[in-house]
C-alpha cells in the first residue's frame, strides 16, 4: 500500500474528504462482494460470470483512480480469459489485502 | 430545481453521481436497473436522465428507447453514461439520447458531465452533442470489446431463431427479447419492455403460464406447456436462471402449429386404418356366420348321426374362429384379446349347441388379464373347442352333472394351461401319440404350431397340461 492517501484520493475527485469517504467505503464493500462472486464462479469454473465481476471492479477502481486494483483486475481477466482458475485465488487475496489497506484510510 | 434521474447498476458510480450532482443543485435520484427507472417515473418526471449502457433487467439502448417513446418525458434530455463508448462506435442520437459521456476516472468524468449540464442550462434541452466526450480519458480494453463482440454475435443468432426467446425479471416482467417475439406479440420491443410477460399473452394463456412460471421459479423443473392460440399451437419452456447481477427466468415459445397438424393427420390415418381392420374383422366374421349357418342348414338335411357329429364339430371350429373375430370387432386392441373372456364365451357356447338333454355342465374359467394375440388364438381357440367338446361329448357319461375347469400357471417365461373336467378320465389305453381322431390331431398340430407342448393326466378327471412361450 501506501500508495494512496485519503486527502489525494478525495482531492482527484474534487470531493471533500468528508464525501469522499462513505463513497470510498462503499467501493470496498461492493469490491468485497465481487470478489466473492468471483470466487465462487472460479470454483464453479464459470468464465462469464468471473468476467462479469472483474468488470463491475474494474469500472469502479478506474472511476476512483485506484490503479493498483485497476492492476488487479487486468490480471484476473487474462486469467479467466485462458481459464487459469486456481490461480485466481492468489489475485483475489491481494485484491483483498489492498481493500483492507483503503478502509484503513476511511477508519 | 431539476429533477436528474441516474440509473445505473454500480452502486459506486450512483453515489458519485449523486452527491456530485447534489452539489450542483440538482435533485437526484437512482435506479439499479431499467425496471426500477420505469417504476420511478411513473410518479417523477426527470428533466435529465443518465442512463448506462450495460445492465441487467434491460439493456440501456433500450431503456433510452422506452423512455423516448414516453410522452410526459418528450423534453427531457437524455445522455448515455458507458463504459461501452470507448469500446464500440455509438449511434446514440439514432437511440434516442441527446449526448454520450464516456465512462472514465471520476475527476475527468465530473467535467465532462458539468459541461453537458451546462450547456444543457444555457441551451435548452432539445439540444443534442456530438461526438461523445470523454474518450480521450479512457483506453479501450480488450477483454470488454471481445464481451461486446460475443454479445452482438448471440444477439445475431437470437434474432434469426423463428422461436420467440423472451427474459423475464422474477417478477415475470420482461427484460430481453428477441425479434420473433416482436411478430408473436404484434408489437414494438419499446412497447413490451418492463410489461408483465402474463399480461401481453393471449387471456386463454394467462393462468396456464403463470401456474408454469410459478414451478420454474419454485425449481419444480415441469418440462413445458403447450398452449392454443387462433388456431395456432405453442409449445412454452422456460428454464430459471440465477446470476450474481440478477436471477432470470428464459422464456422459449415454438410454434408446433405444423407438428400438431401432422400429428393429427396421423390420428385420423390411424383411426381410418383401425376402422378398415375392425369392417374387415367384421366382414370375416359375417363370412363364417354364413358358413356356420349352411352347415347348420346341411345337418337338418341330414338324418344320419354321424354326418350331424361331423357337421357339428366342424361349425364348433368355424364358431370359434368367428369369435375371435367377433372379439377383435369390438375389442379396442386391433391385435389382441382377453384369453379369459374368450375361452369364457367360447366355452359356454360349445356347452349350450353341444348338449340337448338335462345334464348339466358347467365351466370354470380362470386366466387373469391374459391378452393373446390374434394369430395365436385362433389356433388356441380351436384346440379348446376341441378339448371340450371331446369332454361334453365323453367325459359325463352316465353323470348329470359336471364341471369344465381352465386355469393357468406362470412358470418362467411360459405359460402353462391346464384343461380339466370331473368326469370319468381318459381311458386307460388313451395316447395323445396314437389317437387317430381328427380332434386329436388337430389338438396336438395346433400345439406345435403354438410351440408348445401338450400333456394329459387323469385326475379325478381328464386333465390337459398345455405348456406355450408367452401369448402376447
Amino acid at each position: 500500500m501506501g500508495l494512496y492517501s485519503l486527502e489525494d484520493l478525495a482531492l482527484e475527485i474534487e470531493f471533500d474528504v468528508e464525501d469522499f469517504k462513505p463513497l470510498l467505503q462503499l467501493f470496498v464493500d461492493t469490491t468485497r462482494d465481487d470478489l466473492d462472486k468471483i470466487r465462487l464462479a472460479a470454483l464453479k469454473e464459470e468464465p462469464q460470470a468471473v468476467s462479469t465481476a472483474v468488470h463491475n471492479i474494474r469500472g469502479s477502481s478506474l472511476n476512483l483512480g485506484l490503479v493498483v486494483i485497476s492492476g488487479m483486475t487486468e490480471h484476473l481477466s487474462r486469467l479467466n480469459k485462458n481459464e487459469s482458475f486456481t490461480d485466481i485465488e492468489n489475485i483475489i487475496r491481494e485484491c483483498e489485502a489492498e481493500l483492507s489497506d483503503l478502509e484503513k484510510l476511511v477508519e | 430545481m431539476e429533477n436528474v434521474l441516474v440509473v445505473d447498476n454500480n452502486p459506486v458510480l450512483l453515489k458519485y453521481m449523486d452527491s456530485f450532482l447534489s452539489k450542483m443543485g440538482y435533485s437526484v435520484r437512482s435506479a439499479e436497473n431499467g425496471l426500477i427507472a420505469l417504476d420511478l417515473i411513473e410518479n417523477y418526471k426527470p428533466d435529465i436522465i443518465f442512463v448506462d449502457l450495460i445492465m441487467p433487467y434491460i439493456r440501456g439502448d433500450q431503456l433510452v428507447a422506452i423512455l423516448r417513446g414516453r410522452e410526459e418525458l418528450a423534453d427531457a434530455s437524455i445522455i448515455i453514461i458507458s463504459g461501452v463508448a470507448a469500446e464500440v462506435e455509438l449511434d446514440y442520437l439514432a437511440m434516442g439520447a441527446d449526448a454520450c459521456i464516456a465512462k472514465s476516472p471520476f475527476n475527468s468524468m465530473g467535467k465532462h458531465i458539468s459541461f453537458i449540464l451546462n450547456q444543457i442550462r444555457q441551451n435548452g434541452t432539445k439540444k443534442q452533442y456530438v461526438p461523445v466526450i470523454g474518450l480521450e480519458d479512457v483506453y479501450k480494453r480488450a477483454i470488454t470489446q471481445e464481451l461486446i463482440i460475443s454479445n452482438n454475435h448471440l444477439k445475431l443468432v437470437l434474432d434469426s431463431i423463428s422461436d420467440c426467446i423472451v427474459e423475464l425479471s422474477p417478477e415475470y416482467r420482461i427484460v430481453a427479447v428477441n425479434n420473433s417475439v416482436l411478430g408473436f406479440l404484434r408489437k414494438e420491443r419499446r412497447e413490451i419492455l418492463a410489461k408483465n410477460l402474463l399480461t401481453e399473452v393471449h387471456p386463454l394463456w394467462k393462468q396456464n403460464l403463470e401456474e408454469y412460471l410459478d414451478q420454474i421459479k419454485d425449481r419444480k423443473n415441469p418440462s413445458h406447456i403447450e398452449l392454443f392460440r387462433e388456431k395456432e399451437y405453442y409449445s412454452v419452456k422456460a428454464e430459471y436462471l440465477e446470476s450474481s447481477n440478477g436471477d432470470s427466468i428464459v422464456v422459449i415459445i415454438s410454434d408446433i402449429s405444423l407438428q400438431k397438424q401432422r400429428e393429427e393427420n396421423l390420428k385420423d390415418k390411424v383411426n381410418e386404418k383401425e376402422l378398415m381392420v375392425k369392417e374387415v374383422y367384421h366382414r370375416v366374421k359375417n363370412n363364417l356366420a354364413i358358413v356356420s349357418s349352411i352347415i347348420n342348414l346341411q345337418m337338418s338335411d341330414t338324418s344320419s348321426e354321424t354326418e350331424i357329429e361331423v357337421l357339428n364339430d366342424l361349425r364348433s371350429r368355424i364358431d370359434s374362429i368367428s369369435m375371435v373375430h367377433s372379439k377383435l370387432f369390438k375389442g379396442k386392441d386391433l391385435n389382441r384379446i382377453n384369453l379369459d373372456d374368450y375361452l369364457t364365451d367360447l366355452v359356454g357356447h360349445l356347452i349350450d349347441s353341444l348338449i340337448h338333454d338335462n345334464k348339466r355342465i358347467s365351466a370354470e374359467i380362470s386366466l387373469g388379464d391374459i391378452n393373446i394375440d390374434v394369430n395365436k388364438a385362433v389356433p388356441l381357440g380351436i384346440v379348446m373347442t376341441e378339448l371340450t367338446t371331446n369332454a361334453i361329448k365323453y367325459a359325463f357319461k352316465d353323470m348329470e352333472s359336471g364341471v369344465i375347469t381352465i386355469s393357468y400357471k406362470i412358470k418362467g417365461d411360459e405359460i402353462e394351461i391346464i384343461f380339466s373336467d370331473n368326469g370319468n378320465g381318459l381311458p386307460d389305453d388313451f395316447s395323445l401319440e396314437t389317437a387317430e381322431s381328427l380332434g386329436v390331431n388337430l389338438v396336438l398340430s395346433l400345439v406345435m404350431q403354438l410351440e408348445g407342448t401338450i400333456n394329459f393326466e387323469n385326475d379325478k378327471g381328464a386333465r390337459f397340461i398345455i405348456n406355450l412361450p408367452p401369448l402376447d
